[in-house]
């Protein structure tokens, strides 16, 4: 399963998932008025309704417990060796920062 | 409440430890006020009911609940029961299983709120700004998402409370028009909602057992009044389990504001804020839970049932749909039948604003002192300025609300809601706020994801609708 708490670039993979989601709904609801109105854009509204649905199953997902190999979740991004067992992690540099 | 035994001094003393959480549990300072061995005295009696039957249990929670009551009665604004007002007239009990899957959705973001409150015991507008920035924390949550909506809503309320007891009073023998009635109603509801926090515990009870009775009141007289209209309980019975909406692009508008509307973020702040202020702490999330679903969820259900119930029974029999609160009730009247009737629903129906009123007041002032990172000190005249600034609803006596104002907040609460869900639930997730107790139930997150894909939609149909694609 993917980390949703690694960081990939600016922020955590949870917070992108929540960025698709919304445009996926964005999408899903654009190709229902479609629908509703003359039954075009069939393949915008299955689209957008398929990838909400992936981002959700995604995306309930509960963060991970932090074990002992493992660096906290605003680290995960940089270069830092694992902590060895038994060893703990090293506090993350950018802790407190907005996500 | 009964006398309970001691607490064992470990006990009392793990319930004011920091979690395992990064954030450490402080102590809001509207508790404060409230001797620590009350609160003792209050855990341990809830830690005894634990051992209790199910109903000795639940009677327990009742007497001791209080935020989730207060929610409630926030909640069922006049805009809530206007809606249920129009949805009876206009499609009888078709829309009633929207009411359970609205309140049902946001029930698993108010558990969480719960979770913040009890486990993280964090001031959350706070752990917004240190995680997620100043600009969803104290702008998006507190000013826009609640003390606007406070101070901008309350016009409603203002205006429905007056054009109510304007009503009400021919039938007892008497004239009170709303020019004058206005400052009985700022009268109530200001006195009501400065006293809270008062005298330490007493205050809070006052206004928690105001807004109970309250919700009492209003179950009673719609209960009363729906026995005099009927029901027609096989269609109730579809209504409530069959799944139906308008066709085409209305029937969308209709299940997305439905659904999305019930629970907001003014909710979400007040419910989390009011429980502080109770001191709830690890030991009251059983308790906590139980107020969401016995003083939210139940109250919210059935009183809009009544209402819709009534008005399905009565003027949706009939043909008849009016388009505002006022003419609804007017409408409705001489289908009630007898005087006593017609005046135990505007009783019912004015118990409506006046809670609302009282708690809009109370959140928005909790929301702009957090906004501000302002100690919430109930004797001072800050704190007293901000819980009147809603008064200024008032003006809607000689005016209707400022249009462009509504029009405004209205556009930034679309846009803004979800960002705050988005918010929220990252916290929720975030070991760093909770730790040891973030959430680790894929069910919950999912329930929390379905309200925030609801609120997503919301803003969604106002940047369609700016745009023109949207077309009911």
């Amino acid at each position: 399963m993917i980390d949703l708490d690694r960081r990939i670039g600016p922020a955590t993979g949870r917070v992108w998932g929540l960025i698709i989601n919304f445009f996926a709904n964005a999408l899903a609801v654009y190709g229902a008025i479609g629908v509703m109105r003359d039954g075009s854009r069939r393949p915008l509204l299955v689209t957008g309704i398929l990838v909400t649905a992936v981002c959700l199953i995604l995306l309930i997902e509960p963060a991970r417990e932090p074990g002992p190999d493992s660096r906290p979740p605003a680290a995960n991004n940089r270069r830092e060796p694992p902590a060895r067992d038994g060893e703990t992690p090293p506090p993350s540099p950018r802790k407190g920062k907005p996500e | 409440m009964p006398k309970p035994k001691t607490p064992p001094a470990g006990k009392a003393a793990e319930a004011q430890k920091p979690g395992s959480s990064e954030e450490s549990r402080v102590r809001y300072p509207i508790t404060a006020a409230i001797p620590p061995a009350e609160l003792d005295a209050e855990a341990a009696y809830l830690e005894d009911l634990r051992n209790k039957p199910l109903v000795r249990r639940a009677l327990g929670y009742l007497r001791l609940g209080g935020p989730g009551f207060m929610d409630s009665a926030l909640t069922l604004g006049a805009g809530t029961l206007t809606a249920a007002m129009l949805s009876g007239a206009a499609f009888g009990y078709k829309t009633l299983w929207l009411l359970w899957l609205s309140m049902g959705l946001g029930l698993f973001m108010m558990a969480a709120m719960a979770r913040f409150t009890c486990r993280g015991g964090v001031r959350i507008i706070q752990v917004q700004n240190r995680r997620h920035g100043w600009v969803v924390g104290s702008l998006l949550t507190a000013l826009v998402g609640t003390t606007a909506v406070a101070v901008i809503f309350n016009y409603a309320q203002f205006s429905i409370g007056t054009h109510l007891i304007e009503s009400l009073t021919p039938l007892l023998g008497f004239e009170f028009p709303r020019h004058i009635n206005w400052v009985v109603y700022m009268a109530l509801t200001g006195c009501l909602a400065l006293r809270y926090g008062r005298g330490g515990r007493r205050g809070i009870r006052l206004v928690e057992n105001f807004m109970k009775i309250s919700i009492g009141v209003m179950l009673l007289s719609f209960s009363a009044c729906l026995i005099l209209v009927g029901v027609d309980w096989g269609a109730a019975a579809r209504g409530m389990f069959v799944p139906w909406l308008p066709s085409g692009v209305k029937g969308l508008d209709l299940f997305i504001a439905s659904s999305a509307a019930a629970v907001g973020v003014v909710d979400w702040v007040f419910f989390h804020y009011a429980g502080l202020s109770r001191g709830w702490s690890r030991r009251h999330e059983g308790q906590a839970r139980f107020d969401i679903g016995a003083g939210l969820f139940l109250p919210f259900i059935l009183v809009n049932f009544l209402v819709l119930a009534v008005f399905a029974g009565t003027l949706h029999r009939q043909g008849i749909s009016p388009e505002t609160a006022p003419e609804l009730a007017r409408a409705l009247m001489p289908l009630l039948g007898p005087t006593w009737s017609q005046v135990l629903f505007y009783l019912g129906f004015l118990a409506v604003p006046v809670t609302t009123t009282v708690g809009m007041s109370l959140a928005g002032a909790m929301a702009l002192h957090e906004a501000f990172d302002w100690k919430p000190d109930t004797g001072s005249l800050r704190w007293k300025i901000c819980v009147l600034l809603p008064q200024v609803g008032f003006l809607a006596v000689w005016y209707p609300e400022p249009v462009w104002l509504v029009i405004a907040i209205g556009a930034f609460l679309s846009l803004s809601n979800n960002i705050v869900g988005w918010s929220f639930y990252l916290l929720f997730n975030d070991p760093r706020v909770l730790g040891r107790d973030r959430n680790r139930s894929r069910l919950w997150n999912l329930g929390i994801l379905l309200q925030i894909t609801l609120l997503n939609a919301i803003a969604i149909v106002y940047v369609f609708n700016r745009l023109g694609w949207w077309a009911p």
